[in-house]
């Protein structure tokens, strides 16, 4: 946990909205992640993590503080995005696609921001419910056993779509990547 | 891409790399989360303050009868009224075409006293942009124009002096008139 995460969170409780503010600021970006991960385009990565911190300030009370606070904000992101798909039904494309840009061997960069480019279109291929996994395993760094109570699905069901959601991305990869890149 | 480069330790890095990127480049709509989430918020809790209203000591059949009624009243008066506390559209513009970097600094009432925000100006030929949301209320706020406090916007409704001797503006978003 971070420093004077416990503290602020327990102020919060107490019903301090600064507190709850600084939670907020300290986890913007790796909320709005992992929602971009998921759901796939930016607008609705934003309400959705706006969503999610309004709803987490909400059950506050659920909250186990012996657990990892990441953990569980990011199961209520997931959560979140889930019932977003699942209400919309469709998966719009990254309306603004990262403009990657980065320091280094020029060379070296270009061919890393075209495989990173080329990951993303990838990862939107993918159905959600592979989707989902892989980037709470890769992006927000939760153990398999997080992701399957974030989900709701068994253990063993979060390692095989992790392990095919990778093979797909493989094999996509390879193809796309052989015929525009090689 | 080759094929001996797609290692699973890539796949991962790619991942996190690549979408670490995409939010990197959503710095508007990361500096604007706080502030819509902590509006959210209170909003809320002032409405939970009129909850009180809501405990009825009626007998069910008249409590039916009561739901009734305020469902049809609210059906007619939802036909022509839609949400005029909603959060607005409110545009920030500056012209400079020699700043390097235009931000903005705004201030909202949060569980009763003003909280500052930053947040950064998009530019295009010179001219420094934001669009926000916010929900009726009286904001101040001020640009920083490569650091320098500047704050005598021609859109402002009003100046006022602030307590530590700086000018700031002031913008009033009223409430939808011409959705009620």
């Amino acid at each position: 946990m971070g420093e004077g995460e416990l503290e602020l969170i327990q102020q919060a409780l107490q019903g301090d909205i600064d507190a709850w503010g600084e939670i907020v600021r300290r986890y913007k970006d790796a909320v709005f992640g992992i929602a971009l991960g998921i759901v796939g385009n930016p607008p609705d990565a934003e309400d959705a993590a706006q969503d999610a911190f309004i709803r987490a300030y909400e059950n506050l009370r659920r909250y186990d503080l012996g657990r990892k606070f990441s953990t569980w904000i990011f199961t209520i992101t997931a959560n979140i995005c889930k019932n977003k798909l699942r209400r919309e039904r469709f998966f719009a494309p990254l309306k603004n696609p990262a403009r990657l840009v980065g320091a280094g061997d020029p060379a070296e960069e270009v061919a890393r921001d075209e495989r990173q480019a080329l990951m993303q279109e990838a990862l939107r291929t993918l159905g959600e419910k592979y989707r989902e996994p892989l980037v709470l395993y890769y992006y927000g760094d939760l153990e398999y056993k997080d992701i399957a109570q974030a989900l709701g699905v068994p253990e063993g069901t979060v390692k095989t779509r992790i392990h095919r959601a990778k093979l797909a991305l493989k094999e996509w990869l390879e193809v796309r990547g052989g015929k525009g890149n090689a | 891409m080759r094929k001996e480069e797609l290692h699973d330790d890539e796949i991962g890095r790619l991942i996190k790399e690549g979408l670490s990127r995409a939010v990197a480049q959503e710095e508007e709509r990361l500096a604007r989360l706080p502030l819509n989430v902590m509006h959210e918020l209170e909003r809320r809790r002032s409405r939970r303050r009129f909850t009180w209203l809501g405990t009825p000591s009626l007998r069910p059949a008249w409590a039916l009868a009561v739901a009734a009624a305020i469902f049809a009243v609210g059906f007619l008066v939802g036909n022509w009224v839609s949400n005029p506390f909603s959060s607005q559209g409110v545009e920030f513009v500056v012209f400079n075409p020699t700043a390097q970097q235009v931000t903005m600094a705004i201030s909202y009432p949060v569980a009763g006293h003003n909280e500052w925000q930053d947040i950064p100006l998009r530019e295009r030929d010179g001219l420094w942009y934001i669009n926000l949301r916010l929900p009726p209320g009286t904001y101040e706020y001020g640009f920083k124009i490569d650091g320098r406090w500047w704050a005598n916007d021609p859109a402002a409704d009003y100046l006022v002096m602030s307590a530590n001797d700086t000018i700031n503006a002031v913008r009033e978003v009223q409430i939808a008139r011409d959705r009620i």
